[in-house]
């Protein structure tokens, strides 16, 4: 951010918001976030601009369908970081770009699932886990500000599933059995169509900021739709999201506590058997998109060693497919 | 007798991942301890892919896929104790500690 960009955000601001100091807190090819402090007539703030890359290529969601949905969440009593100021015209600092209130707390999964006492302790906070749940999948198709989802068809989301994770094997040429194997067990005990709802689709250790009290903010919304609530709970209590912990629940605690706090929050039982097969699902998925990083090393279209060692992780999860599926 | 220098691949990779696991790592912080740390890693899988025979392919793969989609394979037990036999022999190279 330079001393050109800097003028013109504060030019943009409201009336009565004064910029200080500026920090980039992370850098991603596809966003930046930087860490804006403010005085808003006269009180300092702790705010957090995000923003697109300048040289970003990928087709990520749009700043504007993301200030959406943080907004409907925050709305829906989600513990999101309250978004504030959105800006859709590039002139302004060269991207489109929102503000919202910055939030304390650790996001890192392998601190996480070490922590016997972040968000209370383990049962206390899976069982707040299961309450934010509720919450995002309170809202449904229909709700005011996010028409830009792309309606929900009416097919089972399982069988959806299915196929998209088929169309991405076939376009990336990838000829795995074990996947398959897999997928058509899915697609054999697919449940039918239930309650639609809005699903974070990346709910799990790692997007979720924390302190010792509890859930400060769900993070990373790039991938919500609208779906089945039991996608997110298959997804959260995934083997490959738990980080080498025993607890179930994202390495973090017990399933039970997850369950009882959804169901009481939300008054949706739980069916635990649909949870398990969106748990191979997510398996499935996160192979599936190892092996699309690992391509993206191989091809030498960006040599990386992370990339190369995510190759690596696929017959990890090809075995935990072999496992859930006999 | 072989004509190849000795320690051969496998051994070099050992010696060469425990020293810097031993005497490196410890001395570094933050992302540069993180990339050294994916280095161990590395020389880690390519040491035990080098001290041992390559897993075969599975047999006919394209086939097999279209069949499996088509339904063919079912309920199919001794097709899968094939596959997961074949994720085990990978996962001795990959990721031991899931065996």
């Amino acid at each position: 951010m330079d001393d050109q960009q800097r003028a013109a955000l504060q030019a943009w601001l409201p009336q009565g918001v004064r910029l200080g100091d500026m920090a980039q807190l992370s850098g991603g090819a596809i966003q930046q976030n930087w860490g804006v402090t403010v005085t808003v007539d006269g009180t300092a703030q702790s705010w957090v601009l995000r923003m697109d890359s300048a040289a970003t290529l990928t087709h990520s969601r749009p700043r504007d369908e993301e200030f959406a949905l943080l907004r409907a969440a925050f709305a829906a009593g989600v513990a999101v970081p309250e978004p504030l100021h959105l800006c859709t015209d590039t002139g302004v600092i060269g991207s489109a770009f929102f503000l919202m209130r910055r939030v304390e707390g650790v996001a890192s999964a392998h601190r996480v699932v070490r922590s016997d006492t972040l968000g209370g302790g383990r049962s206390a906070l899976a069982a707040e886990l299961g309450r934010q749940l509720a919450r995002i999948h309170a809202i449904r198709p229909g709700h005011p500000g996010l028409g830009f989802l792309r309606p929900h068809p009416a097919e089972p989301p399982m069988r959806r599933f299915v196929a998209e994770m088929r169309a991405h094997l076939d376009a990336a040429c990838h000829v795995r059995p074990i996947l398959e194997f897999g997928l058509r067990h899915l697609e054999r005990h697919a449940p039918p169509p239930a309650d639609v709802v809005l699903c974070h689709n990346d709910f799990r250790t790692g997007n979720i900021m924390l302190t010792e009290h509890g859930v400060t903010g769900v993070l990373d919304w790039e991938f919500a739709a609208w779906g089945d609530p039991h996608e997110d709970l298959g997804w959260l209590c995934a083997k490959c999201w738990r980080f080498g912990s025993p607890h179930e629940v994202g390495g973090i605690g017990p399933r039970a506590a997850l369950y009882a706090a959804y169901t009481a929050e939300s008054g949706r039982a739980v069916d635990d058997a649909q949870v398990r097969l969106w748990e191979l699902a997510a398996t499935i998925r996160w192979a599936v998109i190892a092996l699309s990083q690992a391509e993206r090393h191989l091809s030498g279209a960006e040599p990386s060693l992370e990339l190369a060692l995510t190759g690596h992780i696929v017959p990890e999860l090809e075995l935990d497919v072999m496992r859930a599926v006999a | 007798m072989s004509d190849m220098e000795q320690p051969d691949a496998a051994s070099l990779l050992e010696i060469a991942r425990e020293t810097l696991q031993r005497e490196v790592i410890p001395q570094l912080l933050g992302d540069a301890r993180f990339k050294a740390l994916m280095v161990a890693n590395a020389m880690a899988i390519a040491r035990r892919a080098a001290a041992q025979p390559p897993v075969p392919d599975l047999a006919d793969a394209p086939a097999l896929v279209a069949a499996i989609r088509a339904g063919a394979h079912d309920d199919d037990a001794a097709l899968a104790a094939r596959l997961r036999a074949h994720a085990e022999a990978r996962c001795r190279i990959s990721a031991p500690k899931a065996l």
